[in-house]
């Protein structure tokens, strides 16, 4: 669709009009469907209105019974369908326009995964949380209210401005000059003045939200430095500037709705004026007089929400920009048409030259790095903080792309992989683990959706967080809190391994996974993860000495360089501390690792 | 500051997170709290804190009952470090002067450089006017730590409560940071909770919490051994 490729841009209304009514979003048998219903439901109105008043009007003269029968049948008809076509018409529209709200969701959140988490570092949550709940229901008006009455309007109004053109012209014309006041101008001019309110409501919703996730996420350190009044009050002023706006639209619709208001009862006193002369002439008789006012508040009925509904329309067709907005931003890490199957088994991960830049005018946060990490092998990259070790992970996880050089896995290049085949080989445990609210057994079987109770429980075993989980008095069901708020660091840090072991990947990345334990209960869930995971290739990110002890091997980066292979000298004497290991080296590498210094026992 | 058989229990946990816990902090006293993950050391924080009321037993700030006292003007002598803090969208400046909106140009450079940040912002173009995302996205988990640790010793405070200060800190930098961080809060009550040995070598006193009680205690530290 766009071809913006500013994260920002929303696309034109137009655009965003025709994409939100397009095939793919709106069935059109059901649009059709929903016409006919609603048009039916309002021509029955019409008739019912007419019919009725001729009838009152007939039946003051007292005539036979009988020639009542044909209009009283008429009135029956028109009742029983306004009510049975305005039921199915009504379910038929919110089958519909829920069915393109649960779409517009999907779309939303489909147009997410890919950009996470490089292209939504400079959206906040609370914008994003905007778009996939208020900026969708906001729509609801668009598809409710403001397109299926404009749409039947047209039917309606052809017919009863014909009706009462057939009985009076006069009338007729009248009608038809306040259904074009009614239902185009006033609408256009109501859409008109709800465009700087709508468009800032939508803004300052956005705005509002934002800051309100972010006090509550910051909360607690608010509270403690004696900030959390201030933090009100700025939400408090966000609020009454959002109230402000809402007043400002709502006196416009106020206005609106009162010129509505005056066009219906004008339009109907302006009938009845054209009909009097008429009946006066002879041209009209008498009893038919009452139905003319009638027809057109009856007809006036079908187009009078227009103008409220329009008044919403410059905010449905923002809401609409800034989700579909969400599609125009470049995913920075694109899959290719084409892509490679992923190898199977343990691969070989080669890095060679890579740099990555996280801004384009930006320090590189990796320079020419190369990795070899063989099949099994555990190799620890250390360096102080901020030296680039994470940034490692994001390169090997696809999370962000490389700005040169190459990663492949087993000789297939990643770029050539999707980013979904890449992570289902290379799995990651990092410092920032979430866990979802809901409870343990949810949070684990977000890794492996069948996973039976003993897999779940066999990897808490090898986390070493089996105990403390069957010591919930709820277990597996132990609810966690948002982001896992009723766990400590570690029990937190215990969980996400497990779910990265039941996961099954074959390279797996552990950044900094005992940051939060103690040494010693560190170092031997360390030793329990690295044998859990023993076979598969593992690269241990740590600043922690002791820890990268047990690694193969050990590459040191400091300012995202590569500066030291180092020997492990505390318990390998054995190992050979070669910077890299040529391919051909490989039964030499086998035979080191079975008795190098990995702690792991061999389980093969 | 005195806390007397305090117990604690976490809304739908059976297991006390704190349990009998008896515990004196002197107004100028270096305390570590150490002990296994879950012990319930982080509970300790949020109990001086006030955001729980305990389930049994009582702390005492000079002799009156927390409970007693106003809540608000009890934070005001307390600075605290979350284990993990959240940073703020806007300027590094903004996010350090949370702890202390009125400080000066001094207490800012006091502050950076006890926490260790001093060294970060010098890698930065924009110095402590560069804009951090929501949750200071760009920054590694370490430097958003010295971050928040700046924010948390430049506000002048009667008890500073540090959990984990240096989790995040290779050890190079941590030993650094350890020590400056004794030595900018001296005379200051400081509870700090911790894994990490850089730490403990400069505590006037240890202690080690399992299982919500107190287990082993040592200290005060050898003559010698801190200030060096």
């Amino acid at each position: 669709m766009t071809t913006s490729a500013n994260a920002g841009h929303l696309p034109s209304r137009r655009l965003v009009l025709s994409r939100l009514l397009s095939r793919d979003m709106v069935s059109r048998r059901k649009a059709a469907r929903a016409f006919l219903l609603a048009l039916a439901a309002s021509m029955s109105a019409i008739g019912l209105a007419a019919t009725s008043a001729w009838l009152l009007d007939r039946a003051a003269q007292h005539p036979a019974v009988l020639t009542l029968t044909a209009a009283i049948g008429a009135v029956q008809l028109f009742a029983l369908g306004r009510a049975g076509a305005g039921y199915a018409q009504r379910l038929e529209t919110h089958d519909l326009a829920f069915g393109v709200l649960g779409r517009l969701r999907v779309m939303c959140l489909s147009a997410l995964a890919p950009l996470a988490p490089a292209a939504l570092a400079s959206h906040t949550s609370g914008d994003l949380l905007e778009r996939a709940t208020d900026d969708v229901d906001t729509l609801q008006n668009l598809y409710l209210r403001a397109i299926p009455p404009f749409v039947v309007a047209g039917g309606t109004s052809l017919l009863s401005v014909a009706l009462a053109g057939f009985l009076v012209p006069q009338s007729g014309a009248v009608l038809a000059g306040g259904l074009l006041c009614a239902g185009v101008i006033i609408p256009l001019l109501a859409q008109r003045l709800g465009r700087d309110p709508g468009h800032a409501m939508v803004q300052g919703r956005a705005s509002l939200q934002a800051a309100t996730v972010e006090s509550i996420q910051g909360a607690p350190e608010l509270v403690a430095y004696g900030q959390a009044d201030r933090a009100i009050e700025r939400l408090v002023e966000l609020h009454l500037a959002l109230a402000g706006q809402a007043r400002r639209a709502a006196h416009r619709r106020g206005l609106i709705e009162g010129l509505s208001s005056t066009i219906v009862g004008a339009t109907a006193l302006g009938m009845l004026a054209m009909a009097v002369p008429a009946v006066r002439a002879g041209l009209l008789p008498g009893v038919d007089l009452a139905v003319l006012p009638v027809l057109g508040l009856a007809a006036m009925d079908a187009v009078s929400g227009l103008p409220g509904a329009f008044s919403h329309l410059h905010e449905d067709i923002e809401a609409g920009a800034r989700l579909l907005g969400l599609e125009s931003i470049p995913p920075p890490v694109t899959d290719p048409e084409q892509p490679a199957p992923a190898p199977a088994g343990v691969p070989r991960l080669m890095a060679q030259g890579v740099t990555l830049r996280y801004a384009q005018d930006g320090p590189n946060a990796i320079e020419n790095l190369d990795i070899d990490l063989l099949p099994g092998e555990i190799l620890a990259i250390v360096g102080p903080s901020g030296s680039g070790k994470t940034t490692v992970a994001n390169a090997l996880l696809r999370f962000w792309p490389i700005t040169s050089g190459s990663i492949s896995l087993d000789g297939t290049d990643l770029e050539s992989m999707t980013g979904d085949d890449a992570r289902s080989i290379v799995g990651a445990l990092d410092q920032r683990t979430h866990l979802f609210s809901t409870s343990i057994g949810d949070n684990l079987r977000i890794a492996k959706p069948d996973a039976s109770e003993d897999e779940m429980w066999a990897a808490l075993s090898l986390a070493h967080a089996d105990k403390w989980v069957a010591s919930l008095p709820d277990s597996l069901r132990t609810q966690v809190g948002e982001g896992g708020a009723s766990v400590s660091g570690g029990e937190r840090q215990r969980l996400a391994l497990a779910r990265l072991l039941l996961a099954g990947r074959t390279v797996v990345i552990l950044d900094e996974p005992t940051a939060g334990l103690d040494p010693s209960e560190a170092m031997e869930m360390l030793r329990d993860v690295l044998e859990a995971l023993s076979g598969r290739s593992v690269l241990l990110i740590t600043h922690r000495r002791e820890e990268a002890a047990l690694a193969d091997r050990v590459i040191g980066l400091s300012h995202g360089r590569l500066t030291a292979v180092q020997v492990q000298d505390t318990t390998s004497p054995s190992f050979p501390g070669v910077p890299t290991r040529a391919p051909a080296a490989f039964d030499q590498v086998e035979d080191d690792l079975e008795c190098g210094s990995r702690t792991r026992q061999s389980s093969t | 500051m005195r806390i007397e058989s305090l117990r604690f229990t976490w809304p739908g946990r059976e297991e006390p997170a704190l349990d009998n816990l008896d515990l004196d902090v002197w107004p100028d006293e270096h305390l570590a709290l150490v002990g296994a993950s879950g012990s319930g050391k982080s509970t300790l924080g949020a109990l001086l804190l006030g955001f729980v009321q305990p389930s049994a037993g009582r702390i005492q700030v000079d002799g009156t009952d927390l409970g007693r006292i106003d809540l608000a003007s009890w934070r005001q002598r307390v600075s605290w470090l979350p284990q993990k803090p959240t940073l703020f969208r806007g300027s590094i400046r903004d996010n350090i002067l949370l702890g202390f909106p009125q400080a000066t140009g001094q207490e800012m450079d006091a502050a950076l450089h006890a926490s260790g940040a001093e060294e970060l912002l010098g890698g930065l173009p924009g110095g402590l006017s560069t804009l951090l995302d929501e949750g200071g996205w760009a920054l590694s988990a370490g430097q958003r730590q010295r971050l928040a640790l700046a924010r948390a010793l430049i506000r002048p405070a009667d008890l500073y409560v540090l959990d984990e200060p240096t989790a995040h800190l290779d050890p190079e930098l941590e030993q650094q940071v350890a020590s400056r961080i004794w030595s900018h809060l001296t005379g200051r009550a400081v509870l700090v909770t911790t894994h990490r040995v850089a730490l403990l070598d400069g505590a006037d006193r240890v202690m080690e919490i399992s299982q919500g009680r107190l287990a082993a205690q040592r200290g005060p530290a050898t003559p010698g051994s801190w200030p060096p």
